[in-house]
């Protein structure tokens, strides 16, 4: 049985795909067509993984699609005309959108993949969100939450996850969005929304939640952990690129200009900082509810997350720290890219535990050595890789790391990453300047070994550690450059089957220090790099960066 | 001067009349070199000719820094800066040949718009937006030249193929008038249907109510 599961039409389209039950590949339409955050339909990605297995499209005997159509047109036409007239600005486009291209969401897969109609099969969004975390998870039986923007008509879901069944047990209804309360902020941050949120996240760590009694009072719960959200300060319906109103304003200070450069010297710098730290705290606070509200009624020890909220890893570690469960799962693609793989994996009913990210497309090395001596690069094939690159890590330089398949979700996890120490400050400076110009409140990502992970962080590994979905404290301050001004660390633990582990133990033999700096191969705006002609591509970009592409170096 | 030429020079002097146009047009600008870029990016992927792939990706730098010069002449003007551009799967949907002949057509075109851009803004007193599009010129001399050495390469005819191509621009331009046109209409008839539904909003409020608190699931649901 081959089976396809999509996800598309607003943001982050992806493929997954299943041969015989077993999950075999899961790819971003990003990766593939090289437009970041792709809202497209998933088509290259799912021909790219078929064609990794030796399929064609018309092998392929059920297609799931992430969401249902039908309910999302109607739930844009019900509040198209509840909000009447507040709706007129941005009606015509809803409508544009719908019935140019997202109702027919099932004829056009069908068409795009060249298979008849009848394989292909709509889903539920938040069911697909549910089973995206808990049926990759290790667990029999877990508690799952879902929270994003909106489903169909859903913002935030319970659920409970039992052998291959998966249980509504509840659901909240939009305007009450966490979701959409976070694109609010960061349109008002001047940050693209569906885009930014990653960004207010890491201002929150900068700020005081001075603001706390505003989003208190945007943001209610009820002690059964439902919430409300206040949609006055919003401008979803209207204005949704900016997601926001004159009341957040009025509220909060005028908003930032659009894609302004960040400075910390700015005079309101200290404003926004302390905005998004309110708005992650109350985050943190409702987040903890809805758990606390979903153990009682499971009674589970476990806890999956999924849906676009589950990707703040800030939300996700006080809910590890102060949460009534023992485990907690997010899985690397717990976004819209993520309905994908729950997608199919619903629809056929299996489970899929994943233990690591490499889901995506490979390198073809002999193309790459033949593209990069045909650009005039220095390609060089070397004996052992991995104490090449220890050495070249250890004498303070960077180096672009290609190994294996391209990474299931939206972060570097080691097969396409630039590395560095993450003991030289000095050389964060020079990467976030030169090399992965990011925010300058932005740190980036550690990388460790699992057996020195409590040398270097507070805790143990868990199963959130492998996938950079939580955070940890940083135990000492050799690393500035991946440790954010709280102390904070989005790290990410490998364990003794990962080359990337064999690479930290050469390292640190080397250099005394046992954590890298690590994050996603790619320049600014541009998706991770997934084939060898993006990685040369990338090289290109940034010639003084050496790259190793499985055991090829090369030097543009 | 060619028609065209003067075609474009009026255009522009339309155009570039104020520093807040030429900010917008060099956000134009750099979403089209993005667009570029990305085309070139995908075409070196699906190419397995690696002297041509590798020809394709030297074009996506260049695009790319074409790009990023717009861009940040336009930030310099007022304008955000924010490029977000698509790219298609024109190698796939054109074909090499056909490919190769389009873009040829879109790089020479370039050459003689750039020409005129550059000569109308130093006119206007604008010598810092006239050197980005003179920094980009040797550029697409040599993208206009590659193509078409390929072309001849590896079309049958290559005359045929820029023949198919101009033909296809033209069917492109005419499908985006054509979508303009019918978005006008579309969003006209939008508006009169919103507004038409005004009871309907005020029924809808009263049937379908703003929903607080769980929801349960429907029975049917596993």
């Amino acid at each position: 049985m081959i089976a396809l599961g999509l996800s598309g039409g607003y943001h982050d389209a992806a493929a997954a795909l299943l041969v015989d039950g077993e999950l075999v590949g899961a790819l971003q339409e990003e990766r593939i067509s090289r437009i970041k955050h792709d809202p497209g339909l998933p088509i290259g990605a799912a021909l790219a993984l078929l064609a990794q297995q030796g399929l064609s499209p018309q092998d392929v005997e059920s297609v799931f699609f992430h969401e249902d159509p039908y309910a999302h047109l109607e739930r844009v036409l019900l509040w198209s005309l509840r909000s009447f007239p507040k709706g007129l600005k941005a009606f015509p486009q809803a409508m544009r959108k719908q019935l140019g291209s997202d109702l027919w969401v099932l004829d056009s897969i069908a068409e795009g993949l060249g298979i008849p109609r009848s394989r292909v099969h709509k889903g539920e969004h938040h069911r697909s969100h549910a089973a995206s975390a808990y049926l990759c998870s290790p667990f029999e039986h877990a508690a799952i939450l879902t929270v994003d923007g909106v489903g169909e008509h859903h913002s935030t879901g319970l659920w409970e996850g039992k052998e291959e069944r998966i249980s509504c047990l509840g659901q909240l209804e939009l305007p009450h969005s966490l979701g959409l309360l976070w694109a609010g902020v960061t349109g008002w941050m001047g940050l693209a929304v569906n885009r930014g949120e990653h960004e207010v996240m890491g201002l929150a760590a900068h700020g005081q939640p001075r603001f706390a009694q505003v989003f208190e009072r945007w943001l209610t719960q009820s002690a059964d952990g439902s919430f409300e959200v206040d949609p006055a300060p919003l401008a979803w319906l209207s204005d949704p690129e900016r997601g926001f109103g004159p009341a957040m304003e009025q509220a909060l200070g005028p908003a930032r200009a659009f894609n302004a450069r960040w400075s910390l010297e700015d005079p309101d710098f200290q404003l926004r900082a302390d905005v998004a730290a309110s708005l992650q705290a109350r985050t943190n606070q409702v987040l903890l509810g809805l758990t606390q509200a979903l153990h009682q009624r499971t009674g589970s020890a476990n806890l999956c997350v999924a849906g676009g909220v589950a990707l703040n890893c800030r939300a996700i570690s006080h809910i590890q720290q102060h949460g009534p469960f023992e485990h907690v799962f997010v899985q690397p693609a717990a976004g819209d890219a993520g309905g994908a793989l729950g997608a199919v994996l619903s629809g056929l009913g299996v489970r899929a535990p994943m233990e690591h990210a490499a889901w995506g497309v490979p390198c073809d090395v002999d193309r790459a050595r033949a593209l990069a001596e045909e650009l005039g690069m220095k390609v060089e094939r070397v004996e052992d890789p991995v104490q090449r690159a220890a050495e070249h890590l250890a004498q303070g330089q960077a180096l672009a790391w290609v190994q294996g398949r391209c990474e299931w979700g939206p972060r570097g996890l080691g097969n396409r990453a630039i590395l560095a120490s993450a003991a030289d400050e000095g050389l964060g400076a020079r990467l976030s300047t030169q090399v992965k110009p990011r925010a300058p409140f932005r740190p980036f990502a550690p990388v460790v070994s699992n057996t020195s992970f409590s040398t270097h962080f507070e805790g143990a590994p868990d199963l959130c550690t492998p996938f950079m979905t939580t955070l940890r404290q940083s135990r000492n301050a050799r690393s500035p450059a991946t440790t954010h001004v709280d102390g904070s660390a989005r790290v990410q633990s490998v364990g003794e089957q990962d080359v990337l582990h064999e690479l930290l133990a050469a390292f640190e033999q080397r250099s005394g220090h046992g954590v890298l700096l690590n994050t996603s191969l790619n320049g600014p705006g541009d998706p991770a790099v997934a084939r060898e002609t993006d990685a040369l591509a990338w090289g290109m970009a940034h010639p003084t960066t050496p790259m190793l592409i499985d055991d090829l170096w090369i030097q543009t | 001067m060619p028609v065209m030429d003067l075609w474009t020079a009026a255009a522009s002097r339309l155009s570039l009349r104020s520093p807040e146009r030429v900010g917008a047009r060099m956000s134009a600008f750099a979403r089209a070199e993005r667009g570029s870029q990305l085309d070139m990016l995908v075409a070196a992927s699906e190419t397995e000719d690696v002297t041509l792939a590798a020809q394709f990706l030297r074009h996506a730098h260049d695009e790319s820094r074409h790009a990023r010069a717009f861009a940040n002449r336009a930030r310099e003007l007022g304008e955000d800066g924010w490029v977000h551009a698509d790219g298609g799967r024109l190698l796939r949907q054109l074909g090499r040949p056909k490919f190769l002949a389009f873009v040829h057509q879109g790089e020479a075109r370039a050459i003689q718009r750039f020409v005129v851009i550059q000569d109308t803004l130093v006119r206007g007193g604008d010598p810092r937006s006239a050197a980005v599009f003179g920094a980009l010129l040797d550029d697409e001399t040599r993208h206009a030249s590659y193509t078409r050495s390929a072309l001849d390469q590896h079309a049958e005819d290559p005359a045929a193929e820029l023949r198919r191509a101009r033909r296809w621009s033209l069917w492109q331009g005419y499908r985006r008038l054509t979508a303009t046109t019918a978005q006008g209409l579309h969003d006209a008839g939008a508006w009169l249907l919103y507004l038409s539904l005004f009871p309907l909003a005020h029924w809808l409020r009263w049937v379908r109510p703003v929903r607080s608190g769980w929801v349960p699931p429907p029975p049917s649901a596993g």
